[in-house]
C-alpha cells in the first residue's frame, strides 16, 4: 500500500465535505477518483498531498504522515494542482529551474522538456503557453522531483480531444516508468482508459472503489442490443432468456438484458426465425452508466 | 541555501520584468527630481532654512521609494501570489515558506537601495546635491 487513507473527515462550515472515507493505493497502479462537481474529490487530494492539514483521520503516503514529514514526502511525491497559475512574466527554463533547485535529486528538465515536446518553448513566458502546454508544463513541474507518486487533479479539463489523447499516452508512459498515479476526473472515458481502480464519490462519501470491469458487473447493469427489423412478433422477443425490457420505435427494437448469453440468445431467435434485420449493435455498459446510476440513487433519496 | 539563491534570482528579473516595479522605484522619483530641481534650482532658500529645493526633496523622494517597494511592490506580489494560488502551490514542494517570503525582501530591499543611489547620484550630479548626513553613522 504506498497510500492508506483511513477513516479521513473534512469539516468546513459545519457540513462534511469528506465524511469518513477509507481507500487505498498500490504501488505502481493508476488509481481515479470520479465524482460529480462538489463531491470532495479535490478535498481529499489536497489532504494526501498535505497542502490541507484541518482533517481528522490517518493519512499514509510512503509511510509517510503528510502533515509530519512534509519535506521528506515533497522529494518523493509531484503534485499537479486543479488550479494554478505561475508568476507573470517568468520563462518556463525559469520556473524550471527554480523547482529543480527545490529539491534534493531533481531530474534534468531539459530532457523532459524534450520528452514532452516543450523543448522549443523553453524560453517563452509561460503565459503565453496554450492550455495543453500549461497541463503539460504542470506535468514537467511535479515530475522534476523523479517522485514515486504522481497526483493528477483534473489534468484534462479544457483540453481538446487530441491533446487529452496525448496526455494520456503519456500518463499511461508513466506508469511504464514504475510510476504511481493519482488522478482525479470528469472525464468517464478517461477514467475506463487509463485507471486500473476507480473510486466514486458522492457527497463527502467513497460509494465503490474497484476495477471498472468489476465496477460494471456488481451493478448488474444491462446490455443492451438495438437493431432494425420490419416485422417482428415482439411477444416472442420478450420470451427470450434473460431479456428485461423492450422498446419499439418505428422499425428500431431496442431490447435490454443482463445474462451472459443474451445477445447470443437474441441473435439465435434472429437467425433461427429467418427475420432479416438491419443496423445490428450491441451497447456495452459503460463505466457512465454506473456512475449515473450510483448518483442518481444517491439523489433520489435526498 | 540554493533554493534561496534561486528563488531570488527569479524574482529579482521578474521584478524587473514589471513595468510598474521598475519605473516608480527606479525611474520616478529621478524623474520628479529633474522636473522640481530644473524648476526651483538648488539654491540656498530661506524657505527651507537655508537649504536647497533639491537638497530637501531628495529625502523625501526616498521615503516614497521606501513606500512603493514596502506597500505596494511587496505586498501586492506576496498577496498576489496567494491569490493566484502560486502560494499553494509552492506548498506542494520542499521549501521552506520563509525563504518565498525572505526572497521577495531581500528583491525589494536591494531595489530600494539601488532606486535611492540613482535618486542620489542624479542629484549630486545634476544639482550638487548638498549631502548632510553620515553615510554610516548609527
Amino acid at each position: 500500500m504506498i497510500i492508506e487513507v483511513e477513516d479521513l473527515v473534512v469539516e468546513y462550515k459545519g457540513v462534511q465535505v469528506v465524511d469518513h472515507v477509507s481507500f487505498s493505493v498500490e504501488e505502481g497502479e493508476i488509481f481515479g477518483m470520479i465524482g460529480p462537481n462538489g463531491a470532495g474529490k479535490t478535498t481529499t487530494i489536497e489532504c494526501i498531498e498535505g497542502i490541507r492539514e484541518n482533517y481528522s483521520g490517518s493519512i499514509r503516503v510512503l509511510g509517510l504522515n503528510p502533515k509530519v514529514d512534509r519535506k521528506k514526502l515533497y522529494n518523493l511525491i509531484g503534485v499537479q494542482l486543479q488550479e494554478t497559475s505561475y508568476q507573470d512574466k517568468i520563462k518556463v527554463w525559469e520556473i524550471c529551474k527554480m523547482f529543480s533547485s527545490f529539491y534534493a535529486n531533481p531530474l534534468p528538465y531539459e530532457s523532459l522538456l524534450n520528452d514532452f515536446g516543450l523543448y522549443d518553448k523553453v524560453n517563452s513566458y509561460v503565459s503565453k503557453l496554450s492550455g495543453g502546454q500549461r497541463q503539460k508544463l504542470a506535468i514537467i513541474l511535479a515530475l522534476i522531483a523523479n517522485p514515486k507518486i504522481i497526483f493528477l487533479d483534473e489534468l484534462s479539463t479544457g483540453l481538446d480531444p487530441q491533446a487529452r489523447r496525448s496526455m494520456w499516452e503519456l500518463i499511461k508512459g508513466l506508469q511504464k516508468d514504475g510510476k504511481t498515479i493519482y488522478m482525479t476526473t470528469h472525464f468517464m472515458d478517461e477514467a475506463e482508459y487509463l485507471c486500473n481502480r476507480i473510486a466514486i464519490m458522492d457527497k463527502g462519501k467513497v460509494v465503490a472503489v474497484d476495477t471498472v470491469e468489476n465496477l460494471i458487473k456488481r451493478f448488474g447493469l444491462e446490455e443492451t442490443v438495438v437493431f432494425k427489423a420490419d416485422e417482428l412478433n415482439m411477444d416472442e422477443i420478450e420470451r427470450i432468456a434473460g431479456v428485461t425490457s423492450l422498446e419499439r420505435r418505428g422499425p428500431e427494437v431496442c431490447v435490454k438484458g443482463r445474462e451472459i448469453n443474451f445477445v447470443n440468445n437474441i441473435l439465435n431467435y434472429l437467425g433461427n426465425n429467418q427475420i432479416r434485420y438491419r443496423d445490428l449493435k450491441v451497447i456495452q455498459p459503460s463505466l457512465e452508466d454506473v456512475f449515473l446510476k450510483i448518483t442518481a440513487e444517491k439523489s433520489e433519496g435526498m | 541555501m540554493k533554493m534561496l539563491y534561486n528563488i531570488t534570482y527569479i524574482e529579482f528579473k521578474l521584478f524587473l520584468r514589471t513595468f510598474v516595479n521598475v519605473f516608480f522605484s527606479l525611474v520616478f522619483p529621478s524623474m520628479l527630481l529633474l522636473i522640481f530641481g530644473g524648476i526651483y534650482g538648488n539654491e540656498p532658500s530661506d524657505m527651507f532654512q537655508g537649504h536647497g529645493t533639491v537638497d530637501v526633496s531628495v529625502p523625501a523622494y526616498i521615503a516614497m521609494i521606501i513606500a512603493v517597494t514596502g506597500i505596494m511592490s511587496l505586498p501586492l506580489s506576496v498577496s498576489g501570489y496567494r491569490e493566484r494560488k502560486i502560494l499553494k502551490r509552492l506548498k506542494a514542494t520542499p521549501i521552506n515558506p520563509f525563504y518565498i517570503l525572505l526572497s521577495q525582501i531581500l528583491v525589494n530591499f536591494i531595489m530600494t537601495v539601488l532606486g535611492m543611489v540613482i535618486l542620489f547620484l542624479v542629484g549630486k550630479i545634476v544639482f550638487e546635491l548638498d549631502f548632510m548626513g553620515e553615510f554610516f553613522d548609527c
